[in-house]
Protein backbone atom coordinates (compact mmCIF):
# COMPACT_ATOMS: atom_id res chain seq x y z
CA UNK A 1 0.00 0.00 0.00
CA UNK A 2 1.31 3.51 -0.21
CA UNK A 3 2.51 6.54 1.38
CA UNK A 4 -0.25 9.55 0.96
CA UNK A 5 0.14 13.04 2.61
CA UNK A 6 -3.02 14.91 2.80
CA UNK A 7 -2.31 18.36 2.62
CA UNK A 8 -5.34 21.16 3.80
CA UNK A 9 -6.25 23.32 6.19
CA UNK A 10 -9.94 22.26 6.21
CA UNK A 11 -10.09 19.47 9.30
CA UNK A 12 -13.24 18.03 7.95
CA UNK A 13 -11.86 17.30 4.75
CA UNK A 14 -8.60 16.33 6.58
CA UNK A 15 -10.36 13.68 8.67
CA UNK A 16 -12.70 12.59 5.86
CA UNK A 17 -9.78 11.81 3.64
CA UNK A 18 -7.13 10.30 6.39
CA UNK A 19 -10.27 8.04 7.06
CA UNK A 20 -10.94 6.72 3.13
CA UNK A 21 -7.46 6.26 2.60
CA UNK A 22 -6.71 4.29 5.22
CA UNK A 23 -9.89 2.39 4.92
CA UNK A 24 -8.06 1.04 1.88
CA UNK A 25 -5.16 0.26 3.50
CA UNK A 26 -2.81 3.52 2.75
CA UNK A 27 -0.65 4.86 5.27
CA UNK A 28 -1.48 8.53 5.76
CA UNK A 29 0.65 11.91 6.85
CA UNK A 30 -0.68 14.65 7.45
CA UNK A 31 0.21 18.76 6.54
CA UNK A 32 -1.91 21.51 7.80
CA UNK A 33 -0.25 23.94 6.13
CA UNK A 34 2.07 25.23 2.88
CA UNK A 35 4.77 25.19 5.33
CA UNK A 36 4.72 21.79 6.78
CA UNK A 37 3.79 20.08 3.52
CA UNK A 38 6.98 21.32 1.92
CA UNK A 39 9.05 19.79 4.73
CA UNK A 40 6.58 16.97 5.06
CA UNK A 41 7.37 15.67 1.01
CA UNK A 42 10.99 15.69 1.86
CA UNK A 43 10.82 14.06 5.35
CA UNK A 44 7.85 11.31 3.97
CA UNK A 45 8.77 10.81 0.69
CA UNK A 46 5.12 10.09 -0.20
CA UNK A 47 3.95 8.20 -3.07
CA UNK A 48 1.16 10.60 -3.85
CA UNK A 49 -0.15 14.18 -2.81
CA UNK A 50 -3.84 15.98 -1.85
CA UNK A 51 -2.57 19.30 -1.92
CA UNK A 52 -5.53 22.15 -1.28
CA UNK A 53 -5.29 24.93 -3.27
CA UNK A 54 -6.68 27.46 -0.61
CA UNK A 55 -4.40 28.31 2.25
CA UNK A 56 -3.64 30.71 4.83
CA UNK A 57 0.23 31.57 4.08
CA UNK A 58 2.31 29.12 1.97
CA UNK A 59 -0.97 28.26 -0.64
CA UNK A 60 -1.05 24.97 -2.62
CA UNK A 61 0.38 27.03 -5.62
CA UNK A 62 3.49 27.26 -4.09
CA UNK A 63 3.64 24.53 -2.44
CA UNK A 64 3.27 22.53 -5.87
CA UNK A 65 6.33 24.96 -6.76
CA UNK A 66 8.30 24.16 -4.45
CA UNK A 67 7.87 20.25 -4.68
CA UNK A 68 8.30 20.68 -8.28
CA UNK A 69 11.83 22.31 -7.52
CA UNK A 70 12.86 18.94 -5.41
CA UNK A 71 15.40 16.32 -7.29
CA UNK A 72 14.51 12.64 -8.11
CA UNK A 73 11.63 11.50 -9.21
CA UNK A 74 8.50 13.63 -8.98
CA UNK A 75 6.06 12.59 -7.10
CA UNK A 76 1.90 12.70 -8.24
CA UNK A 77 -0.06 15.44 -7.25
CA UNK A 78 -3.36 15.95 -7.31
CA UNK A 79 -4.75 19.37 -6.63
CA UNK A 80 -8.36 20.41 -4.52
CA UNK A 81 -10.08 23.46 -4.91
CA UNK A 82 -12.87 24.97 -3.31
CA UNK A 83 -14.90 25.92 -6.25
CA UNK A 84 -15.17 24.70 -9.54
CA UNK A 85 -12.69 27.76 -11.06
CA UNK A 86 -11.35 27.58 -14.26
CA UNK A 87 -8.57 30.07 -13.24
CA UNK A 88 -7.19 27.99 -10.97
CA UNK A 89 -7.54 24.82 -12.53
CA UNK A 90 -5.55 26.26 -15.08
CA UNK A 91 -2.87 27.62 -12.63
CA UNK A 92 -2.68 24.02 -11.27
CA UNK A 93 -2.11 22.22 -14.54
CA UNK A 94 0.45 25.29 -15.88
CA UNK A 95 2.26 24.59 -12.41
CA UNK A 96 2.75 21.17 -12.83
CA UNK A 97 -0.69 19.36 -11.62
CA UNK A 98 -0.24 15.56 -12.29
CA UNK A 99 -4.56 15.82 -11.56
CA UNK A 100 -7.27 18.40 -10.42
CA UNK A 101 -10.55 18.19 -8.46
CA UNK A 102 -13.11 20.75 -7.86
CA UNK A 103 -14.58 20.77 -3.90
CA UNK A 104 -17.34 19.44 -3.67
CA UNK A 105 -15.70 16.00 -4.39
CA UNK A 106 -16.53 12.25 -3.57
CA UNK A 107 -14.43 9.88 -1.84
CA UNK A 108 -14.31 7.87 -4.81
CA UNK A 109 -13.29 9.84 -6.95
CA UNK A 110 -10.03 10.47 -5.23
CA UNK A 111 -9.55 6.52 -4.60
CA UNK A 112 -10.19 5.83 -8.35
CA UNK A 113 -7.54 8.51 -9.18
CA UNK A 114 -4.95 7.14 -6.70
CA UNK A 115 -5.84 3.64 -7.56
CA UNK A 116 -5.27 4.40 -11.12
CA UNK A 117 -1.76 5.73 -10.57
CA UNK A 118 -0.38 3.74 -7.92
CA UNK A 119 -1.40 0.39 -9.75
CA UNK A 120 1.67 -1.68 -10.55
CA UNK A 121 0.38 -4.80 -11.28
CA UNK A 122 -2.25 -6.29 -14.35
CA UNK A 123 -5.57 -6.96 -12.35
CA UNK A 124 -8.55 -9.23 -14.35
CA UNK A 125 -10.24 -7.41 -16.80
CA UNK A 126 -8.05 -4.11 -16.07
CA UNK A 127 -7.23 -4.06 -20.07
CA UNK B 1 -11.36 -23.34 -15.73
CA UNK B 2 -8.89 -25.42 -15.35
CA UNK B 3 -6.48 -25.51 -12.43
CA UNK B 4 -3.34 -23.88 -12.61
CA UNK B 5 -0.18 -25.51 -12.72
CA UNK B 6 2.95 -24.10 -11.01
CA UNK B 7 6.87 -25.88 -11.41
CA UNK B 8 9.07 -25.26 -8.51
CA UNK B 9 12.90 -26.69 -8.92
CA UNK B 10 14.63 -26.67 -6.60
CA UNK B 11 18.50 -28.94 -5.57
CA UNK B 12 17.81 -28.49 -1.97
CA UNK B 13 14.97 -30.54 -0.18
CA UNK B 14 14.99 -28.33 2.31
CA UNK B 15 13.46 -25.34 -0.05
CA UNK B 16 11.41 -27.51 -2.03
CA UNK B 17 10.01 -28.55 1.72
CA UNK B 18 9.45 -25.25 2.96
CA UNK B 19 7.92 -24.11 -0.07
CA UNK B 20 4.99 -26.91 -0.34
CA UNK B 21 4.43 -26.15 3.45
CA UNK B 22 4.06 -22.27 3.49
CA UNK B 23 2.26 -22.78 -0.36
CA UNK B 24 -0.15 -25.45 0.96
CA UNK B 25 -2.52 -23.34 3.87
CA UNK B 26 -2.33 -20.85 1.22
CA UNK B 27 -3.30 -22.20 -2.72
CA UNK B 28 -5.31 -24.94 -2.74
CA UNK B 29 -6.09 -23.82 -6.28
CA UNK B 30 -2.98 -24.44 -8.15
CA UNK B 31 -1.69 -27.55 -8.62
CA UNK B 32 1.66 -27.83 -6.91
CA UNK B 33 4.62 -30.21 -8.62
CA UNK B 34 8.04 -30.05 -7.18
CA UNK B 35 11.41 -31.23 -9.10
CA UNK B 36 15.10 -31.73 -7.51
CA UNK B 37 16.85 -30.55 -10.45
CA UNK B 38 16.67 -29.41 -14.00
CA UNK B 39 16.78 -32.88 -15.72
CA UNK B 40 13.68 -33.82 -14.08
CA UNK B 41 11.84 -30.41 -14.30
CA UNK B 42 12.40 -31.22 -18.40
CA UNK B 43 10.63 -34.49 -18.13
CA UNK B 44 7.92 -33.28 -16.26
CA UNK B 45 7.67 -30.61 -18.83
CA UNK B 46 7.31 -32.94 -21.73
CA UNK B 47 4.65 -34.71 -19.69
CA UNK B 48 2.22 -32.04 -18.78
CA UNK B 49 1.40 -28.62 -19.53
CA UNK B 50 2.76 -26.05 -17.04
CA UNK B 51 1.92 -22.37 -16.51
CA UNK B 52 4.79 -21.44 -14.93
CA UNK B 53 7.93 -22.75 -13.43
CA UNK B 54 9.58 -21.42 -10.84
CA UNK B 55 13.28 -21.92 -10.49
CA UNK B 56 16.48 -21.75 -8.05
CA UNK B 57 19.62 -20.55 -9.99
CA UNK B 58 22.18 -22.01 -8.94
CA UNK B 59 22.10 -25.79 -9.03
CA UNK B 60 24.21 -28.85 -9.77
CA UNK B 61 24.07 -30.01 -13.38
CA UNK B 62 21.52 -27.94 -15.60
CA UNK B 63 21.43 -24.10 -13.59
CA UNK B 64 18.86 -22.18 -14.00
CA UNK B 65 19.68 -20.07 -16.19
CA UNK B 66 19.97 -23.21 -18.72
CA UNK B 67 16.76 -24.53 -17.49
CA UNK B 68 14.58 -21.31 -18.46
CA UNK B 69 16.43 -21.18 -21.71
CA UNK B 70 15.78 -24.55 -22.16
CA UNK B 71 12.08 -23.61 -21.48
CA UNK B 72 11.82 -20.34 -23.24
CA UNK B 73 12.85 -22.58 -26.29
CA UNK B 74 10.86 -25.38 -26.22
CA UNK B 75 7.58 -24.20 -23.37
CA UNK B 76 7.47 -20.96 -24.68
CA UNK B 77 3.96 -21.03 -23.16
CA UNK B 78 5.43 -21.09 -19.85
CA UNK B 79 5.99 -18.24 -17.74
CA UNK B 80 9.64 -18.27 -16.27
CA UNK B 81 10.37 -16.97 -12.91
CA UNK B 82 13.78 -16.88 -11.11
CA UNK B 83 13.55 -17.68 -6.91
CA UNK B 84 16.90 -17.15 -6.36
CA UNK B 85 20.03 -16.21 -3.42
CA UNK B 86 22.32 -13.08 -4.24
CA UNK B 87 22.85 -12.85 -7.91
CA UNK B 88 26.34 -11.68 -8.79
CA UNK B 89 26.46 -8.57 -10.92
CA UNK B 90 27.65 -10.98 -14.22
CA UNK B 91 24.76 -13.32 -13.32
CA UNK B 92 21.93 -10.61 -13.55
CA UNK B 93 22.32 -10.69 -17.54
CA UNK B 94 21.79 -14.41 -17.44
CA UNK B 95 18.88 -13.64 -14.98
CA UNK B 96 17.53 -11.20 -17.25
CA UNK B 97 17.04 -13.01 -20.47
CA UNK B 98 16.16 -16.56 -18.93
CA UNK B 99 13.57 -15.54 -16.60
CA UNK B 100 10.78 -13.13 -16.90
CA UNK B 101 10.53 -12.66 -13.30
CA UNK B 102 13.05 -12.39 -10.81
CA UNK B 103 12.59 -12.95 -6.30
CA UNK B 104 15.35 -13.03 -4.26
CA UNK B 105 15.60 -15.80 -1.83
CA UNK B 106 14.74 -15.68 1.53
CA UNK B 107 10.54 -14.49 -0.19
CA UNK B 108 8.06 -13.95 1.77
CA UNK B 109 5.14 -16.43 0.44
CA UNK B 110 2.83 -13.40 -0.30
CA UNK B 111 5.10 -12.44 -2.27
CA UNK B 112 6.21 -15.08 -4.21
CA UNK B 113 2.11 -15.70 -4.56
CA UNK B 114 2.02 -12.42 -5.73
CA UNK B 115 3.67 -13.43 -8.45
CA UNK B 116 2.87 -16.27 -9.62
CA UNK B 117 -0.76 -14.88 -9.61
CA UNK B 118 -0.11 -11.99 -11.64
CA UNK B 119 1.29 -14.40 -14.41
CA UNK B 120 -1.48 -16.75 -14.21
CA UNK B 121 -3.24 -14.12 -15.76
CA UNK B 122 -3.04 -13.93 -19.57
CA UNK B 123 -3.86 -10.10 -20.79
CA UNK B 124 -5.06 -11.00 -24.55
CA UNK B 125 -8.90 -11.18 -24.46
CA UNK B 126 -9.20 -12.88 -27.62
CA UNK B 127 -5.71 -15.09 -27.99
CA UNK B 128 -4.77 -15.77 -24.57
CA UNK B 129 -2.40 -18.77 -25.04
CA UNK B 130 -1.35 -17.94 -28.55
CA UNK B 131 -0.17 -14.19 -26.94
CA UNK B 132 1.44 -15.57 -24.31
CA UNK B 133 3.29 -18.19 -26.71
CA UNK B 134 4.80 -16.16 -28.89
CA UNK B 135 5.71 -13.39 -25.65
CA UNK B 136 7.05 -15.70 -24.08
CA UNK B 137 9.23 -16.99 -26.50
CA UNK B 138 11.13 -13.79 -26.28
CA UNK B 139 14.16 -13.30 -24.27
CA UNK B 140 15.25 -9.88 -25.56
CA UNK B 141 14.24 -6.98 -28.39
CA UNK B 142 16.24 -7.68 -31.32
CA UNK B 143 18.36 -4.42 -32.27
CA UNK B 144 16.86 -2.24 -35.38
CA UNK B 145 18.98 -2.38 -37.80
CA UNK B 146 19.12 1.52 -37.49
CA UNK B 147 20.53 1.45 -34.00
CA UNK B 148 22.73 -1.39 -34.61
CA UNK B 149 25.59 1.59 -35.22
CA UNK B 150 24.53 3.41 -31.68
CA UNK B 151 24.63 0.04 -29.60
CA UNK B 152 28.13 -0.98 -31.20
CA UNK B 153 29.70 2.25 -30.02
CA UNK B 154 28.64 1.78 -26.40
CA UNK B 155 30.95 -0.86 -25.94
CA UNK B 156 33.67 0.87 -27.20
CA UNK B 157 36.49 2.31 -24.37
CA UNK B 158 35.56 5.97 -24.65
CA UNK B 159 31.93 5.54 -24.53
CA UNK B 160 30.66 7.40 -21.18
CA UNK B 161 27.14 7.50 -19.35
CA UNK B 162 25.37 10.17 -21.22
CA UNK B 163 25.72 8.05 -24.74
CA UNK B 164 24.42 5.27 -22.49
CA UNK B 165 21.50 7.19 -21.68
CA UNK B 166 20.55 8.82 -25.08
CA UNK B 167 20.91 5.79 -26.42
CA UNK B 168 19.00 3.76 -24.12
CA UNK B 169 15.98 6.69 -23.80
CA UNK B 170 15.98 5.93 -27.85
CA UNK B 171 16.29 2.09 -28.30
CA UNK B 172 13.12 0.21 -27.77
CA UNK B 173 14.88 -3.33 -26.53
CA UNK B 174 16.95 -1.50 -24.30
CA UNK B 175 14.38 0.50 -22.54
CA UNK B 176 12.31 -2.42 -22.38
CA UNK B 177 14.83 -4.56 -20.59
CA UNK B 178 15.92 -1.76 -17.89
CA UNK B 179 12.36 -1.52 -16.73
CA UNK B 180 11.80 -5.64 -16.62
CA UNK B 181 14.85 -5.30 -14.36
CA UNK B 182 14.14 -2.74 -12.24
CA UNK B 183 10.44 -3.75 -11.88
CA UNK B 184 11.87 -6.70 -11.09
CA UNK B 185 14.14 -5.64 -8.06
CA UNK B 186 17.18 -7.00 -8.86
CA UNK B 187 19.08 -3.57 -8.39
CA UNK B 188 16.78 -2.80 -5.04
CA UNK B 189 13.75 -1.56 -3.94
CA UNK B 190 11.36 -0.81 -7.13
CA UNK B 191 11.32 2.27 -8.22
CA UNK B 192 8.37 4.53 -8.54
CA UNK B 193 8.02 6.38 -11.62
CA UNK B 194 11.45 6.75 -12.53
CA UNK B 195 12.68 7.52 -15.63
CA UNK B 196 15.00 5.21 -18.17
CA UNK B 197 17.37 8.22 -17.88
CA UNK B 198 17.50 7.77 -14.12
CA UNK B 199 17.99 4.48 -14.01
CA UNK B 200 20.71 4.41 -16.66
CA UNK B 201 22.48 6.70 -13.96
CA UNK B 202 21.38 4.48 -11.02
CA UNK B 203 22.65 1.12 -12.61
CA UNK B 204 26.29 2.32 -14.24
CA UNK B 205 27.69 2.64 -17.82
CA UNK B 206 29.10 -1.32 -17.33
CA UNK B 207 25.75 -2.90 -16.94
CA UNK B 208 23.83 -1.00 -19.64
CA UNK B 209 27.02 -2.41 -21.95
CA UNK B 210 26.10 -5.99 -20.40
CA UNK B 211 22.54 -5.57 -21.01
CA UNK B 212 23.48 -4.39 -24.66
CA UNK B 213 25.40 -6.55 -25.60
CA UNK B 214 23.07 -9.24 -24.53
CA UNK B 215 20.51 -7.95 -26.25
CA UNK B 216 22.76 -8.48 -29.24
CA UNK B 217 24.56 -11.55 -28.92
CA UNK B 218 20.68 -13.38 -28.63
CA UNK B 219 19.61 -13.20 -32.14
CA UNK B 220 21.23 -13.61 -35.44
CA UNK B 221 22.97 -10.58 -37.29
CA UNK B 222 19.54 -10.02 -39.85
CA UNK B 223 16.69 -11.26 -37.72
CA UNK B 224 13.41 -9.69 -39.60
CA UNK B 225 11.28 -10.84 -41.68
CA UNK B 226 11.58 -10.11 -45.25
CA UNK B 227 10.12 -6.76 -46.32
CA UNK B 228 9.56 -5.14 -43.02
CA UNK B 229 12.07 -2.76 -43.25
CA UNK B 230 10.53 0.23 -44.07
CA UNK B 231 7.84 -0.86 -41.66
CA UNK B 232 10.85 -1.29 -38.86
CA UNK B 233 11.90 2.40 -40.06
CA UNK B 234 8.78 3.84 -39.68
CA UNK B 235 8.13 2.27 -36.22
CA UNK B 236 11.11 3.47 -34.33
CA UNK B 237 11.26 6.89 -35.80
CA UNK B 238 7.35 6.89 -34.98
CA UNK B 239 8.11 5.97 -31.07
CA UNK B 240 10.60 8.15 -30.86
CA UNK B 241 9.15 11.35 -32.33
CA UNK B 242 6.12 10.33 -29.81
CA UNK B 243 8.26 9.98 -26.51
CA UNK B 244 9.82 12.71 -27.19
CA UNK B 245 6.65 14.94 -28.26
CA UNK B 246 4.83 13.04 -25.08
CA UNK B 247 7.52 14.64 -22.51
CA UNK B 248 5.47 17.54 -22.88
CA UNK B 249 2.33 16.45 -23.14
CA UNK B 250 2.21 14.60 -20.16
CA UNK B 251 2.19 15.87 -16.17
CA UNK B 252 5.59 15.56 -14.38
CA UNK B 253 4.71 12.53 -12.43
CA UNK B 254 2.98 10.62 -15.19
CA UNK B 255 6.46 11.69 -18.22
CA UNK B 256 8.76 9.00 -17.18
CA UNK B 257 5.89 6.40 -17.66
CA UNK B 258 4.26 8.15 -20.89
CA UNK B 259 7.92 8.05 -22.41
CA UNK B 260 8.05 4.77 -21.60
CA UNK B 261 4.40 3.94 -23.15
CA UNK B 262 5.70 6.01 -26.50
CA UNK B 263 8.58 4.15 -26.98
CA UNK B 264 6.81 0.81 -26.37
CA UNK B 265 3.66 1.43 -28.21
CA UNK B 266 4.95 -1.19 -30.73
CA UNK B 267 7.32 -3.22 -29.18
CA UNK B 268 4.65 -6.23 -30.39
CA UNK B 269 4.98 -5.09 -33.85
CA UNK B 270 9.05 -5.68 -33.28
CA UNK B 271 8.40 -8.80 -31.41
CA UNK B 272 6.44 -10.31 -34.48
CA UNK B 273 8.30 -9.04 -36.77
CA UNK B 274 11.73 -10.88 -35.58
CA UNK B 275 11.37 -14.35 -36.94
CA UNK B 276 14.78 -15.18 -36.02
CA UNK B 277 17.01 -17.53 -38.39
CA UNK B 278 13.44 -17.61 -40.87
CA UNK B 279 12.75 -20.92 -40.71
CA UNK B 280 9.48 -20.13 -42.18
CA UNK B 281 7.19 -20.96 -39.40
CA UNK B 282 5.69 -17.83 -38.74
CA UNK B 283 2.36 -16.85 -39.82
CA UNK B 284 3.00 -13.05 -40.66
CA UNK B 285 0.35 -11.07 -41.91
CA UNK B 286 2.02 -7.44 -42.35
CA UNK B 287 -1.44 -5.99 -43.39
CA UNK B 288 -3.73 -7.12 -40.70
CA UNK B 289 -0.95 -6.35 -38.41
CA UNK B 290 -0.82 -10.13 -37.00
CA UNK B 291 1.56 -13.17 -36.25
CA UNK B 292 -0.18 -16.44 -36.05
CA UNK B 293 -3.56 -14.79 -35.94
CA UNK B 294 -2.76 -12.60 -33.35
CA UNK B 295 -2.74 -9.09 -33.15
CA UNK B 296 0.62 -7.38 -32.49
CA UNK B 297 -0.33 -5.47 -30.16
CA UNK B 298 -2.00 -8.55 -28.14
CA UNK B 299 1.53 -9.85 -27.87
CA UNK B 300 3.44 -6.80 -27.17
CA UNK B 301 0.77 -5.91 -23.77
CA UNK B 302 1.51 -9.60 -23.07
CA UNK B 303 5.09 -9.40 -23.02
CA UNK B 304 5.57 -6.31 -21.08
CA UNK B 305 2.84 -7.89 -18.53
CA UNK B 306 5.23 -11.02 -18.28
CA UNK B 307 8.08 -8.80 -17.77
CA UNK B 308 6.50 -6.64 -15.02
CA UNK B 309 6.89 -3.44 -16.84
CA UNK B 310 4.40 -0.83 -14.63
CA UNK B 311 1.12 -0.93 -15.03
CA UNK B 312 0.38 2.50 -16.28
CA UNK B 313 3.17 1.90 -18.93
CA UNK B 314 1.14 -1.35 -19.80
CA UNK B 315 -2.60 0.52 -19.76
CA UNK B 316 -1.38 3.33 -22.17
CA UNK B 317 0.19 0.65 -24.40
CA UNK B 318 -2.89 -1.47 -24.75
CA UNK B 319 -4.78 1.72 -25.63
CA UNK B 320 -2.62 3.18 -28.03
CA UNK B 321 -5.78 2.47 -30.44
CA UNK B 322 -8.95 2.91 -28.32
CA UNK B 323 -10.05 6.34 -28.49
CA UNK B 324 -9.65 8.46 -25.08
CA UNK B 325 -12.51 10.10 -23.36
CA UNK B 326 -10.44 11.70 -20.86
CA UNK B 327 -11.98 13.26 -17.52
CA UNK B 328 -11.71 16.63 -16.63
CA UNK B 329 -9.43 15.38 -13.42
CA UNK B 330 -6.39 14.74 -15.86
CA UNK B 331 -5.04 12.64 -18.93
CA UNK B 332 -3.32 10.31 -17.25
CA UNK B 333 -0.48 8.06 -19.05
CA UNK B 334 -2.74 6.55 -21.28
CA UNK B 335 -4.83 9.96 -23.01
CA UNK B 336 -1.48 11.53 -22.86
CA UNK B 337 -0.16 9.40 -25.28
CA UNK B 338 -2.96 8.92 -27.33
CA UNK B 339 -2.60 12.58 -27.65
CA UNK B 340 1.08 12.79 -28.75
CA UNK B 341 0.34 9.52 -30.81
CA UNK B 342 -2.85 11.62 -32.95
CA UNK B 343 -0.42 14.44 -33.15
CA UNK B 344 2.69 12.78 -34.62
CA UNK B 345 0.43 11.04 -37.11
CA UNK B 346 -0.30 14.69 -38.84
CA UNK B 347 3.80 14.61 -39.10
CA UNK B 348 6.28 13.10 -41.47
CA UNK B 349 6.57 10.89 -38.24
CA UNK B 350 3.23 9.00 -38.54
CA UNK B 351 2.51 5.77 -38.86
CA UNK B 352 0.81 4.97 -42.05
CA UNK B 353 -0.53 2.20 -40.28
CA UNK B 354 -2.39 3.65 -37.52
CA UNK B 355 -4.34 6.90 -39.47
CA UNK B 356 -5.25 9.98 -38.24
CA UNK B 357 -8.23 11.04 -36.01
CA UNK B 358 -8.53 14.69 -36.34
CA UNK B 359 -11.89 15.21 -34.36
CA UNK B 360 -10.62 13.19 -31.40
CA UNK B 361 -7.61 15.37 -31.57
CA UNK B 362 -9.62 18.24 -31.46
CA UNK B 363 -10.96 17.07 -27.91
CA UNK B 364 -8.31 16.10 -26.83
CA UNK B 365 -6.40 19.24 -26.96
CA UNK B 366 -9.23 21.47 -25.74
CA UNK B 367 -8.58 19.29 -22.27
CA UNK B 368 -8.06 21.56 -19.99
CA UNK B 369 -4.46 20.10 -19.01
CA UNK B 370 -2.99 20.97 -22.78
CA UNK B 371 -5.72 24.06 -22.73
CA UNK B 372 -3.27 25.85 -20.01
CA UNK B 373 -0.16 25.41 -21.44
CA UNK B 374 0.85 28.14 -24.17
CA UNK B 375 1.65 25.95 -26.53
CA UNK B 376 1.50 25.08 -30.13
CA UNK B 377 0.98 21.52 -30.26
CA UNK B 378 1.17 21.13 -34.07
CA UNK B 379 4.18 22.79 -34.20
CA UNK B 380 5.35 20.98 -31.08
CA UNK B 381 4.75 17.56 -33.58
CA UNK B 382 6.22 18.71 -36.20
CA UNK B 383 9.85 19.31 -33.63
CA UNK B 384 9.43 16.11 -32.40
CA UNK B 385 9.11 14.46 -35.73
CA UNK B 386 12.61 16.31 -36.82
CA UNK B 387 14.37 15.84 -34.03
CA UNK B 388 13.16 12.10 -34.41
CA UNK B 389 14.72 12.31 -38.26
CA UNK B 390 17.65 13.37 -36.56
CA UNK B 391 17.94 10.97 -34.04
CA UNK B 392 17.70 8.56 -37.33
CA UNK B 393 20.19 9.89 -39.47
CA UNK B 394 22.73 10.38 -36.92
CA UNK B 395 22.70 6.48 -35.56
CA UNK B 396 22.37 5.42 -39.09
CA UNK B 397 25.74 6.64 -40.13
Amino acid sequence: MARILVVDDDPSIRSLLTDVLKLEGHEVAIAVDGLAAVRAVEAVDPDFVILDVMMPGLDGFAVLEAIRRLEGAPVPVLMLTAAAESAANARAWAGGADYYLAKPFTADAVLDLIDGVLAQEVRVGDL
Amino acid sequence: MTVPRVLFVDDEPRILDGLRRSLRGKRRGWELTFAGGGAHARELLAHGSFDVVVSDMRMPGMDGAELLSYVSRNHPEVARVVLSGHIEPEAIIKVAVASHRFLSKPSDVDGLIGVVEQLLIRTSAGHQSAARRLAGAVPAIPVLPQNAHELNALQAPEADLSRAVRLASNDIGLTAKVLQLTNSRVFGPRPRNSSVESIVHAIGLPMIQSVAAAGQRLWPHDPWAPGSATLLETTWRHAVATASLVEQVASPANRPHAQAAALLQDVGRLVCLAVGDGDGTADLDLEAGTRDGVPFRDVGVELLHLWGVPMPVITAVAQRDTPQRPEASGLGVASALRAAHLLIQETDAGDPVAGTHPSELGVLLSHPQLQARPMDWRQAAEDASRHAELVACGSGR
